[in-house]
């Protein structure tokens, strides 16, 4: 019984310990600051063909090239 | 009997153990240096969306933090605890951003906010500012040997300043500028010297003959405050008539270089770009009537306001092109009107370069584009249109207009989204 006893108690010691120790280092530890994300850059129109681009930002020198034609032809 | 003993220690340690990490938990939320406002118990937000965060101080005596609602006038405690009333600064949206150089002394200053509750940021202390930095040419000699010039420079370092000097360009009418800062030099003054102490120096280019004028600045001072100065090389028999220019006056049409005058203009906020002097478009620069030239561009500022298909309306309007095959037809074989009509359809064809700077810079602003590269394209786009005026047929005047748009294109193909 006395035996037990003292295993048991030594159990509980055990825990005790464990949780003390658990305990502090997540005291002590360092707030990890997340490092910033890789700011995911995505470039829509790097490959893009002129004609591509020009479609979705027009530039509107076509009209510029065509009023020229007519006013110096 | 023994294990409700037990039982009791186990609930015990328990209990213990989540009301000490309870106390760490709280302990760890509190960053950000929180100073409570005394009375409000824990209540820092006064409603849906009230905050008082984001609080920074840098080097420059700036303190900026993002606050619900805007509590005006700002007011902010020292070091010493003593309250400045009535912080001088702009607010953009719910962002404040106090004028440089009135944070200088180091420690930790505290915003007063009755509602969310104080806050308090550590300021570094006063290292540089554009605001308190003067620099103030005094004379420029040349002669066959050498130029000298004598400049006064307070709160600043030599080593951030810009030297330049002006020559006369190997075509008639244009100029050339030499570059000395402490990263890059221009070949032609590896024998600059840069001599002094304390706020008075001489800067000395032996072999250098010609320089028409001399320019320093401080490059991180673009479109901040104009700190810099320009004085005419001259003679020793003309030194009295050289008179010298501060920032203050030429604004950022003042710098030597095209890239500083365009990226000048990109830091100046929305009122000060409708200025006078920051307004001259440097396409003027080549005009003969320079007055009519800004005229022009004056009379086309509603434009850009407008959406693209009705601004590229606007500018038609403007520049009184409409429809130029029927506008030709009307002209018959009236030389004076044909001529005029070309000169018109010339001017509508550079506010299209010039809508395609417009656009840069909208880009910019929603932060597709850095500002390096609005700089870049919009040197470019002035540059062409420099390239436009001195093209001497229709050819050359096509050739310009498709490098122009492959410069929008390459602009385009660095859009990030």
């Amino acid at each position: 019984m006395k035996i037990k006893n003292s295993l048991q108690s030594s159990f509980i010691l055990v825990i005790v310990v464990f949780s003390l120790l658990s305990l502090f280092l997540t005291a002590c530890e360092k707030e990890t600051i997340p490092e910033p994300m890789q700011e995911s850059v995505n470039e829509p129109f790097a490959q893009a063909t002129d004609a591509e681009i020009l479609q979705q930002y027009p530039d509107d020198l076509d009209e510029a090239l065509e009023e020229l034609e007519v006013v110096e032809g | 009997m023994f294990y409700q003993k037990e039982a009791k220690i186990v609930v015990f340690i328990l209990t213990f153990l989540a009301a000490l990490s309870l106390v760490f938990a709280a302990g760890g939320g509190g960053g950000g240096g929180s100073s409570g406002s005394g009375g409000s118990s824990g209540g820092s937000s006064g409603g849906s969306g009230s905050h008082l965060n984001n609080l920074a101080c840098d080097n420059r005596g700036v303190l900026s933090f993002s606050q619900v609602p805007q509590s005006k006038p700002v007011n902010i405690t020292r070091p010493n605890g003593i309250i400045f009333t009535d912080v001088p600064g702009a607010w953009s949206g719910t962002e404040f951003t106090s004028e440089e150089a009135i944070f200088r002394e180091a420690g930790k200053y505290t915003v007063i906010d009755m509602i969310n509750g104080n806050k308090s940021v550590e300021c570094p202390g006063l290292v540089f500012s554009c605001k308190l930095m003067k620099v103030e040419l005094q004379s420029c000699e040349v002669d066959s040997e050498k130029v000298t010039a004598k400049f006064i420079l307070e709160n600043a370092s030599t080593e951030d300043i810009k030297i330049q000097f002006s020559l006369p360009g190997k075509l008639a009418g244009t100029t050339r500028v030499l570059t000395h800062t402490q990263q890059s030099k221009s070949s032609e003054l590896n024998t600059l010297r840069l001599l002094g102490s304390g706020q008075t120096y001489t800067v000395e280019v032996p072999s250098l003959s010609g320089a028409a004028s001399i320019q320093i600045s401080h490059p991180q001072c673009l479109g901040k405050y104009y700190r810099y100065s320009t004085l005419e090389c001259t003679g020793k028999e003309r030194k009295e008539n050289a008179s010298v220019k501060f920032g203050g006056e030429l604004k950022c049409g003042g710098y030597l270089e095209i890239e500083d005058r365009v990226r000048c203009r990109v830091h100046l906020s929305e009122e000060q770009r409708s200025e006078y002097e920051n307004f001259f478009p440097e396409e003027c620069k080549s005009w003969k009537n320079q007055e009519q030239c800004v005229n022009l561009y004056r009379k086309v500022q509603e434009c850009w306001e407008k959406e693209k298909p009705s601004r590229i309306a606007c500018l038609r309007q403007k520049s009184g092109v409409l429809n130029v095959q029927q506008q030709k037809a009307e002209c018959g074989k009236d030389q004076e009107c044909r001529e005029k009509l070309r000169t018109d359809t010339f001017t509508l064809t550079k506010l299209r370069l010039y809508n395609l700077e417009e656009e840069a810079e909208e880009l910019q602003e929603e932060g597709k584009i850095t500002e390096e590269e609005l700089v870049n394209f919009v040197v470019k786009m002035e540059e062409s249109k420099f390239a436009f005026n001195q093209a001497q047929n229709k050819q050359e005047r096509k050739e310009v207009i498709m490098k122009a748009r492959q410069y929008w294109i390459e602009l385009i193909r660095k859009v990030k989204i």
